[in-house]
């Protein structure tokens, strides 16, 4: 990424310069300024994770994480609706001059996982999950996107005269799914109005990655991360002594037909140059005794898309798979899929105009393949236009005995990312706010 | 005490019948061998000179002969080169019907007998050697020295045999009508109508000495199908804008497979599907329109066939159906199964124990081969069973099978094969199935 040849480097600079005339973007001294205090307010943003991490709280029960952001916004008098969609908080800081309303997402809940490694802010949490007892651990990093978001507020509370517009900053609970039976997250938050009054014109998040290197920005046009379906297929059969299969309709062999029919939906029937798509079938439950056929056969799978029409189309396509195999032996399959989330889509005309801001942020800028993981930032991009970026934290100098993969016990993130991250909201905020002025 | 007396009229049952049986079986078995050396020089006659299905005119014409000089009532050509002769005793008595297939194949002998063929014909327009690859010269050879024994003792004999010489076992050439069927259609089970038929079939891979048979499905009955799955063509290089029906082929076909593997009450029948021929496409990079398998199903009960077509319609069309294709089914009964009749398979058993005894004979598993003899079996009770010619200590598993350059059978099967159907026919005579 850094080995650009020289005449190219020149020319990417030519670029940005006529990019930054045409469509506006704050001065170089203001900027100058914004970087200066992001730098100055790494301990803090330090300390500000730590915090979080030693104290991780599960989705829909971030009470005293909510209570703290809450508080600390109000002590920078700023206008704060609490609580918003259970435990979020949503502060409203408006500018000295009028302009749009930017929106900045973090995401404030923990995760079920039990921590594993000698840091001093290692979290001890033990919470109760359905019924169980587990370890709570920030093992996505949620807590170091609420302290950049703070750290942003920090920022543009104290250069509020500069500010062309409205900016809204949102911590949102229950990222990772409420628990069952409970709403919660991105969709119970615009349920309760957090995209109106001011309505807001654009959102934009990030989420920090563990593998990627660091001080990275990763991001691409369009669908980043996947839409996320959930799929349930049960096959009826007829029972019967597995030594006389001729007397049953066996569900478990026609299941198996079922998953590898679904497998040519992906590699014959969709256009994977135009996007991948992934048919994962993750459970599979039939029977109780080996020489038992059973009646029925459940499977679970989950659905990942880019294309909100490829989506539609994988849909169609699962239950027609399915149901007509289930015919060919005699069996019937009834399909059911959720539409869980949706795709993580950044608006290709917004992205366009803020790849350049990115660019000043960090030298080491990748666009990004797709990535079938999803995030539920999505739910507030079907509503406005959203981008949303990855900041790299792979922690190189840390002597780690697994690799820091998210959702793991061994997570890990390197917190000098944090700085890069608090550079990219505040500039996207406030070029934003300036290309809309001109 | 009931008992008892059952037993004693069965013994003076048996006694009665086999009083008359056991003289004349004894006298009939003693003319068997008598006829040894004849049936021997016969075979290796029609061995020398084998011919084709449905182009058995010289065979056709010297076994005719050969009848009319025994006196019997002879009807010929029937079904092309067939020949069909009539043994009236003109006593009340049952119309029984034995028969013998003649014809050879299209098959470049390969040894070094004196009476090897050297024979040339054409086959589908490629010319070739014609072999009795098959043993049908001896099933010729065996059935004429019945016809002589019986004619010649027809004073002890009642009711009336049938003489059935039937060409194009093996199958017509494309576009002719032949073999059994043919028979059928030209009225051989009727006038007299035949009560019950019998028939034989040498066995190079069973041992000398043994006859087997299996009481019903004995030979499978095989039935052609084909599949034509139409999809949309595209450019290999992007699938999703083709329906693929190479990919719904192999799930078609692994389809088919679970119809026997999870359908199908095997403890029953055993059955086949077997593809195969596939065809589909004529580029590397080009996904076709369409793809055409085809493939032979083998039953050994017909209600057991009848399921197994409408499965493989249904799995076919369904998984087309699946992957947004179509399947066309198209399924053609071949050969019906060789079915042997349950009551008078049990009745028949003891005269085969007479003619090599009961040690040698074997009740054997189904074989998925097909025999067009199962067509008299659609009309009428009938038995068919197998004469072992395989020479003693042969490596049974390096014995040539049937249908093959190297095949050779013992010619001491023959009296084997002619004690039994003089047994079985005497037997039948005697004691009729009604």
């Amino acid at each position: 990424m850094t080995n650009d040849f020289p005449m190219k480097r020149l020319s990417l600079l030519l670029l940005n310069l006529i990019t930054l005339t045409c469509l506006g973007q704050m001065d170089a001294k203001l900027q100058l300024k914004i970087y200066q205090q992001a730098k100055d307010l790494e301990p803090k943003l330090i300390e500000w994770r730590r915090n979080f991490h030693q104290h991780p709280e599960l989705s829909n029960r971030e009470f005293k994480t909510g209570k703290l952001i809450a508080e600390y916004l109000k002590s920078l008098g700023m206008e704060v609706q609490y609580p918003v969609a259970k435990t979020g908080v949503v502060g409203i800081l408006k500018g000295g001059k009028p302009g749009p309303v930017v929106a900045l997402r973090a995401d404030m809940d923990g995760l079920p996982v039990n921590e594993r490694n000698s840091l001093p802010f290692m979290s001890k949490e033990i919470s109760t999950l359905a019924g169980m007892e587990t370890g709570v651990m920030h093992a996505c990093g949620h807590d170091a996107h609420m302290s950049m978001l703070m750290g942003v507020a920090d920022i543009l509370v104290r250069n509020k005269s500069e500010l062309r517009g409205t900016v809204k900053f949102i911590f949102q609970p229950s990222e990772e799914g409420a628990p069952a039976g409970e709403e919660g997250g991105a969709a119970l938050m615009i349920k309760e109005g957090v995209l109106d009054n001011p309505r807001v014109d654009v959102i934009f998040g990030l989420h920090i990655q563990s593998l990627l290197p660091l001080g990275q920005l990763a991001y691409r046009s369009e669908g980043l991360m996947a839409s996320v379906d959930g799929l349930n297929i049960k096959v009826s059969g007829v029972g019967a002594h597995g030594a006389t299969p001729w007397d049953s309709v066996d569900p478990i062999v026609v299941s198996g037909q079922i998953i590898e029919g679904l497998q040519t939906i992906v590699s014959r029937q969709t256009e994977l140059t135009k996007a991948p798509a992934v048919i994962t079938i993750g459970s599979l439950h039939g029977g109780i005794r080996r020489n038992i056929i059973p009646e029925e056969v459940n499977m679970e799978g989950t659905i990942r898309t880019f294309d909100a029409e490829m989506q539609k189309k994988v849909h169609e396509k699962i239950k027609l798979t399915a149901t007509k195999i289930a015919e060919a032996s005699g069996a019937t399959a009834t399909v059911d899929i959720q539409i869980m989330y949706p795709v993580t889509y950044n608006d290709p005309v917004l992205t366009a105009k803020m790849a350049p801001s990115l660019s000043k942020v960090s030298n080491d800028i990748k666009i990004t393949a797709p990535v079938t993981m999803a995030e539920d930032f999505s739910f507030f991009q079907q509503k406005v236009p959203g981008l949303f970026i990855f900041l790299g934290a792979y922690p190189a100098d840390m002597k780690l005995a697994k690799r820091p993969v998210h959702h793991t016990a061994d997570f890990m993130i390197d917190e000098r990312a944090f700085i890069t991250g608090v550079k990219a909201l505040a500039t996207l905020t406030l070029d934003y706010m300036y290309q809309k002025q001109k | 005490m009931k008992k008892i007396l059952l037993f004693i009229f069965l013994f003076l049952a048996v006694t009665s019948y086999s009083q008359v049986n056991t003289k004349l079986q004894t006298k009939l078995n003693q003319q068997a061998k008598e006829t040894e050396s004849k049936m021997i020089e016969w075979r290796r006659h029609f061995h020398e000179f084998p011919e084709l299905s449905n182009r058995e005119a010289n065979t056709g014409k010297y076994i005719a002969d050969f009848l009319k000089s025994l006196g019997l009532e002879v009807q010929y050509p029937v079904a092309k080169t067939g020949v069909v002769a009539l043994l009236k005793t003109n006593k009340p008595g049952p119309v029984i019907a034995l028969r013998a297939d003649i014809d050879a194949l299209p098959v470049i002998e390969r040894n070094s007998l004196p009476f090897m063929s050297k024979v040339k014909a054409t086959y589908n327009g490629v010319e070739t050697g014609v072999m009795h690859a098959c043993g049908h010269d001896s099933h010729i050879a065996i059935l004429m020295a019945v016809a002589e024994i019986l004619t010649k003792n027809k004073a002890d004999l009642k009711g009336t045999i049938k003489f059935i010489f039937q060409p194009a076992e093996e199958g017509a050439p494309a576009g002719e009508e032949g073999g059994a069927a043919l028979m059928i259609k030209e009225g051989v089970l009727e006038n007299p109508k035949v009560e019950a038929i019998f028939g034989l079939h040498i066995a190079s891979m069973n041992p000398l000495g043994t006859i087997n048979y299996k009481p019903g499905g004995y030979f499978a009955a095989s039935d052609n199908f084909s599949i034509k799955v139409k999809g949309k063509q595209a450019h290999g290089a992007y699938p999703w804008s083709s329906v693929d029906p190479i990919v719904v082929s192999s799930q078609i076909i692994l389809g088919l497979q679970t119809i026997i593997s999870r359908q199908t009450e095997l403890t029953k029948e055993p059955a086949v599907i077997t593809v195969g021929l596939i065809k589909a496409g004529i580029r590397e990079n080009i996904i076709p329109e369409e793809a055409y398998f085809a493939g032979t199903i083998r039953t050994l009960d017909v209600a057991m066939q009848d399921k197994i077509h409408e499965k493989i319609k249904l799995t076919a069309t369904r998984i087309a159906e699946s992957a947004g294709a179509t399947a066309e089914v198209t399924i053609k009964r071949f050969v019906p199964v060789t079915y042997n009749d349950l009551e008078l398979t049990s009745k028949t058993v003891a005269s085969l124990n007479k003619a090599v005894g009961a040690e040698n004979v074997f009740n054997v598993h189904a074989i998925t081969g097909g025999e067009d003899f199962s067509y008299y079996q659609q009309k009428t009770p009938g038995f068919f069973f197998q004469v072992g010619a395989m020479p003693p200590d042969t490596d049974p598993e390096k014995v040539p099978s049937h249908h093959t350059p190297d095949f050779f059978i013992d010619e001491r099967a023959f009296i084997n094969g002619l004690k039994a159907m003089l047994n079985i026919t005497v037997d039948y005579m005697y004691s009729p199935a009604k």
